[in-house]
């Protein structure tokens, strides 16, 4: 068992955005979260992330929450922001260093392990650029990078597709996929339905802060009775029926 | 609503928040300082005024700067922000009496700070030249003539012209006011009067033959504003925190030496800051300002307790700026997320400030060593005093608030 989320109720201020959410997420899967926007799933990632706390429920990584054990629970969290986030002052390079350091992941392991991935987004010779020289999509792929190296245990990544180039897309997948093979446990956010459908093992559709399902894609047909649909065209007909587009 | 009403919306925000600011800035203990400096000043330049000789030179070459740097500084305030150019490219006829005003408001303003320093400069120059009677009058308002042309130009410079025709402008508008400032400096006040307000004529006519239909340049409308506000927020950074810092971040390789020096220590935190300090230009570009500044300062006074207040007052303005680190752990989400950062953040932000002020008490004190070595020894062991206060009881206080 990686992921445990029982009952999770938070939000900003007084009044929660969730509303008692349960999902698992077991070792070597692929959980899609899936929503519209305002639906609660950024909110559920700060939550996971340990950068809000819940107002009620419980979230356990390994069996652990976050108060048990904060370094150990953080070292297992690999995150990949929606936006990404740099150092305005730090190079590409200095950007894996400080990861390395912050991680407690040795500087020649991190680099072993970045160089690959940094020429597969052919960012090899950009070490010493600095965050404003890089594109959105750029910048995107040093988040990335960032998130991979310390190869956590869980890696949780917000709308990953926005911005990237087609092959940079191509390659988070195989990337993703070859770390779910590996044992590692995934958590995405998307609204790219068709990238979820095909990479994804299981889906929790959250409709405001509720859970409205869960489960494999064919768990899902068979509750919503549409054999053989696209998780797209579940989707919007399910948002329609439902009023989600109210 | 209209276009006019929104800039004056625009205009109200920034007033409101341009004081608010400004009663931060000049807070009780900051005036009482400033009363006790101008009045030292202003007693040091009243000795200079019985002392300087007729006919000098540096004083002469020393007013060209100073009022060539005030000539060409300023731009005109105009409020623009950087969504106008999707939003209100289709009004353009409406902004253009937005601009009008917009102009008429910055050459008010320019023209009284100029004024203020024409008023200042004017006994120096009665004492070491020949200023006709009258001459004051005549000296001010060639001053206020040379300042009109260049707002006027700046005014124009913000149309879409052809940059080689702008780049000339430029050259004909920048020489002829320094030989006319030169003349108003060295030969006569009237003579440099008449050539001010010639030229200016003879701008006003070109200004109006030639740029009156040309339409704006969002880009650099929204630059130059984008700029100005920038200077103001600098300023008002010296003192206290803004939301507002934006910067070109430097890499400075040559720096990079200084990150690994054994004083600092090797943290997550520690790493960050000591880069962000050197290549952020709103913390490093000011510490190295005001180190030149106090240090300038204090070489060329041998008054013991001028020194000692200049040196305690650089101190504080340098280690003012620097609280605003704590801000930059705030903005950044990572360091929520880190697992390896249980070092307190403050002890980091507290050892760095400490080293910085080391440094500037050093510098300062090494810049009083003409007045001897007893005076040296005595600045220093003062401004140690204070660099401690102020980082391990003043600075945690101010962090508390």
């Amino acid at each position: 068992m990686s992921l445990k989320v029982t009952n999770l109720t938070g939000g900003y201020s007084r009044t929660p955005v969730l509303k008692g959410i349960s999902f698992d997420l077991d070792d070597g899967e692929l959980i899609g979260l899936i929503g519209l926007n305002g639906a609660g799933k950024s909110t559920t990632i700060k939550h996971i992330i340990g950068l809000m706390d819940p107002f009620e429920g419980q979230i356990q990584l390994d069996g652990k929450t976050l108060k048990e054990d904060p370094p150990l629970y953080r070292k297992k969290i690999g995150f990949i922001p929606e936006t990404p986030l740099l150092y305005d002052e730090l190079t590409l390079k200095e950007h894996i260093e400080i990861t390395a350091m912050a991680y407690d992941v040795p500087l020649s392991t991190v680099m072993e392990r970045a160089m690959p991935l940094l020429d597969k987004f052919r960012l090899t010779d950009r070490l010493e650029w600095f965050p404003s020289d890089f594109s959105k999509g750029m910048k995107q792929k040093v988040m990335i990078v960032c998130a991979f190296i310390i190869e956590p245990s869980l890696y949780i990544i917000d709308e990953p597709f926005l911005g990237l180039d087609p092959i940079a897309i191509r390659d988070l997948i195989q990337m993703m996929e070859q770390k779910k093979k590996e044992g590692a446990s995934l958590l995405m956010s998307t609204h790219v339905l068709a990238n979820a459908e095909r990479i994804c093992d299981k889906f929790v559709i959250i409709d405001n802060g509720e859970v409205y399902a869960q489960g494999t894609l064919d768990e899902l047909r068979e509750k919503f009775s549409m054999p053989g649909a696209t998780l797209d065209e579940m989707y919007t007909q399910l948002a329609d029926k439902e009023g989600f587009l109210k | 609503m209209t276009i006019g009403d929104l800039f004056k919306t625009r205009q109200s925000i920034y007033y409101k928040k341009m004081s608010k600011y400004l009663k931060y800035v000049l807070n009780d203990h900051f005036v009482i300082l400033l009363l006790f400096l101008g009045g030292a000043t202003g007693l040091a330049y009243q000795n200079y005024l019985e002392a300087v000789e007729y006919n000098a030179l540096v004083p002469r070459l020393l007013l060209l700067i100073v009022i060539g740097l005030t000539v060409f500084s300023g731009s005109i305030r105009t409020l623009v922000e950087p969504a106008d150019a999707v939003f209100l490219l289709p009004k353009e006829k409406a902004f253009d009496k937005v601009m009008k005003k917009n102009l008429i408001y910055s050459l008010i303003f320019h023209s009284f700070y100029t004024l203020l320093i024409g008023v200042l400069a004017a006994p120096l120059l009665s004492a070491i030249g020949h200023m006709e009677s009258n001459g004051f009058v005549f000296w001010l308002l060639t001053l206020v003539c040379w300042k009109v042309i260049h707002g006027i130009h700046a005014y124009y410079s913000l149309k879409q012209h052809r940059s080689e025709r702008g780049r000339t402008i430029r050259l004909i508008i920048g020489s002829v006011s320094i030989v006319g400032i030169m003349v108003s400096l060295f030969i006569s006040v009237i003579t440099g009067f008449l050539i001010s307000v010639v030229t200016l004529g003879l701008f006003f006519l070109f200004v109006f033959q030639y740029s009156q239909s040309d339409s704006w340049n969002w880009e650099t409308l929204i630059e130059t504003e984008q700029r100005r506000i920038q200077k103001i927020y600098s300023i008002i950074n010296l003192f206290i925190e803004t939301p507002y810092s934006k910067y070109k971040v430097k890499r400075l390789k040559f720096m990079d030496f200084l990150y690994t020096l054994p004083v600092l220590d090797r943290n997550t935190e520690m790493y960050f800051l000591s880069r962000m300090f050197v290549r952020n230009y709103n913390f490093s570009g000011l510490y190295l300002r005001l180190l030149l500044i106090g240090g300038v300062v204090i070489y060329f006074s041998e008054n013991w307790i001028i020194n000692s207040l200049i040196s305690i007052l650089f101190l504080y303005l340098i280690g003012f700026q620097l609280i605003p680190l704590r801000q930059t752990f705030k903005k950044t989400v990572y360091f929520n997320l880190y697992p390896n950062t249980d070092t307190d953040k403050i002890k980091t932000i507290q050892k760095l400030i400490l080293l910085l002020l080391t440094g500037g008490s050093i510098i300062y004190s090494i810049s009083s060593v003409n007045s001897g070595i007893l005076a040296f020894m005595r600045l220093l062991l003062l401004n140690g005093i204070f660099s401690l206060f102020f980082t391990y009881i003043y600075m945690p206080r101010r962090l508390k608030k």
